[in-house]
C-alpha cells in the first residue's frame, strides 16, 4: 500500500490534467478573436487572477481537508472569502461602468462542459483520500473546479460586460458550486471500502 | 491542529507510533497489530473520559479503528502520528454525540451505573422510577435491577444499543430531577 502522495504533487497533478483537458477543448471551442488584447487589458488580468487564485486556493484547501489532521483552519476559509472578493470586484466594476448583459446561454454551456474533467479528476482524489469533512471538502473541490472553468471560458466569451460576467459567468459558478457540493458530498460520505472490525490487518 | 492537541502523545510514543504505521504502510503486518493494539488502548482511555460510558466508549473506538484502516496510507510518514489519529478520533467521537444528540460532557461513572446505597433511599429512587414514561422505566429496570447488558436489553426491547443508552441517561436525568439531586451527586437505588 503506498501513502498517499504529499499536498504540492497532488495539487500539480489535478493542475496539470484540468489545464489539459482546457487547452484541448479551447482548441476546440476556438479562442476569442480579440484574446490578444484583451490579456493586455489591465482589468481583464485582475479578473483572471481573481478566478484563477479562486481556483487555486480551492484545490489547495480541498485536498488539505481530504487527510485527517492537515487541516489549516485558514486555508479552508480562504475559498469563500476570495469568492466574495472577485464578487465584489465584478460588482464594483458593474456600477462603475454598467452595461446590458447580453445573451450568455452559450458561456453556461461552456462553464459546465468546461468543469466535467477537472471535477471528476478533484473527485477521484478525494475519494480516494479521506476527508473527515465530506461538506467542506465538496465545497472547496466545486469552488476549485468551477473557478477554472469560469476561467477558461473567458478566453472563449467575448463579452467582458460586468453584468454578463455577474450573471452568465458568476451566477452560473455559484449555482454549479451549490449543486456539485451536494452530489460530491454525497459521493464523498459514503464508505469508499468496506472494512469489518475482522479485516483490520492489510491483506 | 492546535498545539494543546499534541500534547495527547509524548514525543516519544509519537515517534513509536509512526514507525510502526509507517512499517505497516510497506506491508509489515506485525508493526500494524503493534499499531492497532497501542492505539486501542489510548484511544479508549480518551474516549471515557471525553464520552463517560465505558459501552458507548467501546462502539466509538469500533468506529475509529475502521476509520483508522481506511484512512491509514494517508498517513505522511516522517509526520506526527498524534495529528491524524485525534483527527479522526475527534470526528468520530463528535458523530457520536451528534448521533445521540448529547451534551459533550464529562460523566462520573455513577451517573450512569449508579451505586446501591441504604433502603431509604433505595425506596425513594424506586418511587422517582414509577413516575418516568414506560420506556424509561422499564429499560432502567432492565439495566439495573435484572442485571442485563445493554446490547441484551437492545435485543429484548428492539431498540439500537445507542437507543439504550440514550434512554437510560434521559431516565437517569429525569430521575435526578425529580429528586432534585445534582448531577454532580451520587445517584443510587
Amino acid at each position: 500500500m503506498r501513502p498517499l502522495p504529499g499536498l504540492p504533487l497532488r495539487f500539480l497533478t489535478w493542475l496539470g490534467g484540468s489545464l489539459l483537458f482546457l487547452a484541448a477543448s479551447l482548441w476546440v471551442l476556438g479562442a476569442r478573436a480579440d484574446l490578444p488584447s484583451v490579456l493586455r487589458n489591465p482589468g481583464v488580468l485582475v479578473q483572471l487572477g481573481a478566478f484563477l487564485a479562486l481556483a487555486v486556493v480551492s484545490a489547495f484547501s480541498a485536498l488539505d481537508l481530504s487527510v485527517p489532521g492537515s487541516n489549516r483552519r485558514w486555508l479552508n476559509a480562504l475559498p469563500i472569502l476570495l469568492l466574495a472578493g472577485t464578487a465584489a470586484l465584478l460588482v464594483s466594476e458593474l456600477i462603475a461602468h454598467g452595461s446590458p448583459a447580453g445573451p450568455g446561454i452559450r458561456c453556461v454551456r461552456n462553464l459546465v462542459l468546461l468543469s466535467l474533467v477537472p471535477g471528476a479528476i478533484l473527485l477521484r482524489m478525494l475519494r480516494t483520500a479521506a476527508p473527515l469533512r465530506p461538506s467542506l471538502a465538496a465545497l472547496s473541490a466545486t469552488l476549485a473546479v468551477t473557478a477554472l472553468s469560469t476561467l477558461a471560458t473567458r478566453f472563449v466569451c467575448a463579452n467582458d460586460a460586468p453584468l454578463h460576467l455577474l450573471l452568465w459567468h458568476l451566477l452560473p459558478l455559484v449555482t454549479l458550486v451549490c449543486l456539485g457540493t451536494l452530489y460530491a458530498r454525497v459521493l464523498l460520505g459514503r464508505e469508499s471500502a468496506v472494512v469489518t472490525p475482522g479485516s483490520m490487518y492489510p491483506e | 491542529m492546535e498545539k494543546r492537541k499534541d500534547e495527547r502523545l509524548d514525543r516519544d510514543r509519537d515517534l513509536r507510533l509512526a514507525n510502526l504505521l509507517a512499517a505497516a504502510q510497506s506491508g509489515d503486518r506485525e508493526a500494524y497489530a503493534s499499531f492497532l493494539t497501542e492505539v486501542s488502548a489510548l484511544l479508549r482511555a480518551y474516549l471515557i473520559r471525553r464520552i463517560g460510558n465505558s459501552d458507548a466508549a467501546e462502539d466509538v473506538l469500533q468506529e475509529i479503528l475502521i476509520t483508522v484502516h481506511q484512512a491509514r496510507h494517508t498517513y505522511q510518514p516522517g509526520r506526527p502520528v498524534g495529528p491524524w489519529l485525534f483527527a479522526i478520533a475527534e470526528h468520530r467521537t463528535s458523530d457520536h454525540f451528534r448521533r445521540n444528540r448529547r451534551q459533550e460532557v464529562a460523566l462520573p461513572d455513577d451517573a450512569v451505573e449508579p451505586e446501591p446505597a441504604g433502603d431509604e433511599r433505595s425506596e425513594v429512587v424506586r418511587a422517582a422510577l414509577t413516575r418516568l414514561p414506560e420506556t424509561q422505566r422499564r429499560v432502567i429496570e432492565m439495566l439495573k435491577v435484572e442485571d442485563l447488558s445493554v446490547r441484551e436489553v437492545a435485543e429484548r426491547t428492539g431498540m439500537s444499543e445507542s437507543s439504550v443508552k440514550v434512554t437510560a441517561f434521559r431516565g437517569y436525568e429525569a430521575i435526578r430531577r425529580i429528586l432534585g439531586v445534582k448531577r454532580e451527586s451520587k445517584l443510587t437505588t
